[in-house]
């Protein structure tokens, strides 16, 4: 890409000045990496500027509709008690997807209805004020309806604050957590990003479709607040990427994610591949009825451990989505648990810092261990390949044709034919996909290297 | 509502979908786009992309754009690749999209 | 002194769902430049009526530069004469002679509004808290010209002001307003200034002053319905068989008179024919 004029200003130097507008640290962008940085400095006791540019936490975010929150567990025992969630997901189904065929692997678990439960559908305008609301209640000061225009530099250079676009804007802190999400334009302008390539994002559009309670619980085998988290590999439309159905109180989620060059070389939009998936027979009858109340759009950092930052430099840190570390791998789609745990991260680090007085880079090094020694750093090395893999070709395109293939055949009753044998079905759809013996061995081994 | 797509899935029309969405609107145009330098692109990636329909190619070969109903993803500037044709930033704080139910 | 008067509305009295409405923030911003348009300080004072959600409107008044602020403590869905009652009391309650002026310099000059509320309601608040108050009003003003705010001196300052204001059909009237009145005006107005962030911070810091309010009655929410012209007599068509009568109120045997009709003639000739035309088909006496 795109050498696009995009994101903030940069300064010339400016000179710091200290006065009323200095804090210990400035933390830009009050998602859920943002607020969790913001708890843990300010339960530390330091004085803690929380930016965000929506009118509140949460206004501007979008994601596909499941949190799993156990990392809280540390900062806010017993969250279940508090946060505000749709239902807890007692059901889990990864969906095979051809235009006609679909296998599901369905899981269900009871245990993960009760405390301290697994993963939960929630509104994020809902769940990001809420965890803000508590980095306020630690002592942070939250400013909302403020965006974070640029970084504030001394005369050598040092970054020594954030110009916000209110008047009298500058505030000024020893060091900046950049939390600001996908666009990372914070980073960007401190150097930390290699050139911007699309290919490692994807575009996920949803629709919250309207439904009565009951239709949904009666429609998807749930009750009390249960929910169901359907992800679909196929079914958007020979777009690379992905689509997912997720249960609500009262309405559904649905939607695509989208790799962006795929997208944008061919001519299906994306409400219209949203529509297809709507459409698909293994769909159509869950989501039927639904009335769309709400139309939404946001870019995933797709392509984890290798589109990823420098993610530490002198008195600034970079942090969840910002800092790619969203963990996008097709029957994965986590970002928001990535994110709090780097945020915890770098509060916890910064406080250390500010303690010793020394946030050069030298003195932030204890972020990357912490993310290296947690699930944020572990979980994306050893899945480094598994972004490429889910979003190959083959995986989007050949295997689902082979898998439902082989599947129907496995199933299907040729009377007077004898049953055929599992071997000669493999060879035969491998050979109707166009599958590869080669590509297929190496991506088993791929596979088997990332999720085994 | 009515019936489109071979009566496979009830469709509304765009303006419809778009007037599902909450937009407090800032003053700014936080996104421009260049219509000259869009009337040398032929692969047009922002008009199939833009999630929210905003780049409209226009009888001279350049394209319309209005910043209103934007929902601050990035995909144009991303999927874009000619220089200086989209200049891209956030609305002032406190405008732009309002999401709800998200 | 100026008191600016903000219905805030928000659907489960949840502040992120709703506020206060454009002319409300434009009412503020015109406070803040009448204040600023003269040599000494007139204090701008914000009152709102509605639960504890609404002080998070009232702050941001505080912080875009209102010296005080008030909250009412009443649901927003009162009647607008028992919010206007209510917010009237409470102005006369800021200070003995306030209203008659006798308490010198900070007498009240300007009670200003929006126009209308988030909600769209009557708009009659205003008229009310003019009546309530017993001074005059000037309400839906579509522009106010500050610079002609007499602010030489501190006893004489801001005495008068100068607005348009949008009558029925589209016309217009220049208005010369004497304070004190009550204004309101519309959104298109001004929009209100930004705040600095330590404004900010310093106004999410501040205790809004709460005073207890009426607990009813509460506006019964209108019907909506679609308009419909009031009935007239229609004089039962003439004929004695059905037929005839059908065809008397379709007209079917009269000459259409729709036709249209292309003259070419002077200016003076053409007119006349307009308004003959106009006669024959019944359009004019
Ligand atoms: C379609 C889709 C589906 C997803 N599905 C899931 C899922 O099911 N489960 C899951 O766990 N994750 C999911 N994710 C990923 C998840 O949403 C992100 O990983 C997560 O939100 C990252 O959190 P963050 O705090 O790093 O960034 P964000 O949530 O993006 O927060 C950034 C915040 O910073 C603010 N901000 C940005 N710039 C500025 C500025 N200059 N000044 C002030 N404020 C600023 C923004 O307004 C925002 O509030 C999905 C994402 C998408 C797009
Ligand atoms: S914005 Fe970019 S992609 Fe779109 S038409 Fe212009 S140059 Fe082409
Ligand atoms: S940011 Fe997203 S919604 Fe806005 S114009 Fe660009 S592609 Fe469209």
């Amino acid at each position: 890409m795109a050498d696009t004029t995009t994101g903030t200003t940069p300064l010339s130097a400016t000179v710091a000045t200290a006065s009323a507008a200095t804090f210990d640290v400035i933390v830009v962008g009050a998602g859920p990496a943002g607020s969790c940085a913001a708890t843990v400095l300010a339960r530390a006791g330091h004085r803690v500027a929380l930016l965000e540019r929506g009118a509140f936490p949460g206004a501007k975010n979008m994601y596909g509709g499941v949190i799993y929150p156990r990392i809280l567990d540390r900062l806010h025992p017993q969250w279940w008690e508090q946060v505000p969630i749709q239902r807890w997901i007692t059901r889990r189904s990864t969906m095979v997807m051809t235009e006609t065929r679909a296998l599901t692997i369905d899981f269900r678990s009871e245990a993960w209805g009760e405390p301290p439960y697994n993963g939960a559908t929630a509104y994020r305008p809902d769940f990001d004020h809420w965890l803000a609301d508590q980095a306020v209640a630690a002592g942070a000061h939250l400013l909302n309806a403020t965006t974070a225009v640029g970084l504030l530099r001394d005369a050598d250079q040092r970054i020594v604050g954030v110009r916000t676009d209110r008047p009298d804007g500058d505030l000024w802190a020893s060091t900046v957590i950049a939390c600001d999400g996908v666009n990372s334009f914070i980073a960007k302008e401190a150097g930390l990003h290699e050139e911007l390539d699309p290919a490692n994002y994807t575009l996920g559009v949803k629709e919250t479709l309207a439904l009565p309670r009951s239709v949904i619980e009666e429609r998807f085998g749930v009750r009390d607040r249960h929910g169901v988290d359907i992800e679909i590999l196929g079914g958007t439309s020979g777009v690379n990427g992905g689509g997912f159905l997720y249960t609500n109180l009262d309405t559904l989620a649905v939607g695509a994610v989208l790799k962006l060059p795929a997208l944008a070389a061919q001519q299906t939009r994306p409400e219209e591949i949203i529509g297809r998936l709507k459409a698909h027979p293994a769909i159509a009858p869950l989501v039927e009825g639904g009335e769309i109340v709400e139309y939404s759009a946001h870019v995933i950092p797709e392509a984890g451990r290798s589109m990823m930052p420098t993610l530490t430099t002198d008195r600034l840190l970079v942090t969840g989505d910002a800092a790619a570390m969203c963990l996008a791998a097709g029957i994965w789609l986590e970002g928001v648990n990535f994110a709090m745990a780097s945020g915890m991260a770098a509060g916890e680090t910064v406080a250390e810092a500010l303690a010793s007085g020394d946030t050069s880079a030298r003195g932030l090094g204890g972020y990357e261990r912490r993310l290296r020694d947690s699930f944020v750093l572990a979980d994306h090395d050893k899945l480094r390949r598994a972004p490429g893999l889910v979003l190959s070709d083959r995986v989007q395109h050949q295997y689902p044709e082979m898998i439902t293939g082989v599947v129907e055949r496995m199933f299907r009753v040729d009377n007077p034919e004898p049953k055929p044998g599992l071997r000669r079905i493999l060879r035969e759809e491998r050979r109707a996909a166009g599958v590869r013996i080669r590509d297929l061995a190496r991506d088993a081994w791929i596979g088997f290297r990332s999720f085994g | 509502m009515t019936l489109t797509n071979d009566g496979l899935w009830p469709e509304v029309s765009f303006e419809d979908r778009m007037s599902t969405v909450r937009f407090d609107i800032g003053e700014r145009a936080h996104i421009t786009v260049d219509s000259a330098v869009c009337g040398d692109c032929s692969t047009r990636e922002c008009v199939v992309a833009c999630p929210a329909n905003l780049f409209v190619p226009t009888s001279d070969g350049g394209i319309l754009f209005n910043y209103e109903q934007c929902f601050e993803c990035g995909t144009c500037y991303m999927v874009c690749n000619r220089e200086g044709a989209i200049t891209w930033t956030y609305p002032d704080g406190g405008h732009g999209v309002v999401f709800k139910r998200t | 002194m100026i008191i600016v008067c903000w219905r805030w509305v928000a659907p489960g009295d949840d502040a992120r769902w709703g506020g206060v409405s454009s002319a409300d923030s434009s009412a503020l911003e015109l406070a803040l430049r009448l204040r600023e348009s003269q040599p000494h300080h007139e204090p701008v004072h914000v009152i709102t009526l509605g639960p504890p959600g609404a002080e998070q409107a009232l702050r941001t008044a505080l912080a875009a530069g209102a010296d005080a602020a008030t909250r009412i403590d009443a649901p927003v869905a009162l009647q607008s004469s028992v919010t206007a009652a209510a917010i009237a009391g409470a102005i006369a309650d800021l200070g003995d002679g306030l209203i008659d002026g006798s308490a010198g310099p900070t007498r009240l000059n300007w009670v200003i509004c929006g126009d209308y509320s988030e909600d769209r309601g009557s708009g009659s608040t205003p008229a009310f808290i003019a009546a309530d108050l017993d001074i005059a009003q000037a309400l839906g003003l579509v522009a106010v010209d500050i610079g002609s705010v007499d602010g030489s001196d501190a006893s004489t300052a801001a005495m008068t002001l100068f607005a348009t204001r949008r009558l029925d059909g589209g016309r217009r009237e220049r208005l010369e307003i004497s304070a004190p009145a009550v204004i309101s005006i519309e959104g298109s107005l001004m929009r209100l200034r930004r705040s600095s962030p330590m404004a900010e911070l310093a106004a999410q810091q501040t205790t809004i002053a709460v005073i207890a309010g009426p607990n009813g009655p509460v506006d019964t929410p209108q019907e909506l319905r679609a308009y419909r012209p009031r009935p007239r007599v229609l004089a039962a068509p003439a004929g004695d068989t059905t037929l005839d009568r059908v065809r008397s109120i379709t007209g079917a045997d009269q000459q259409n008179h729709h036709a249209s009709e292309t003259v070419e003639l002077e200016p003076a000739a053409a007119a006349a024919r307009v308004l003959e035309a106009l006669r024959e088909r019944g359009y004019l006496d």
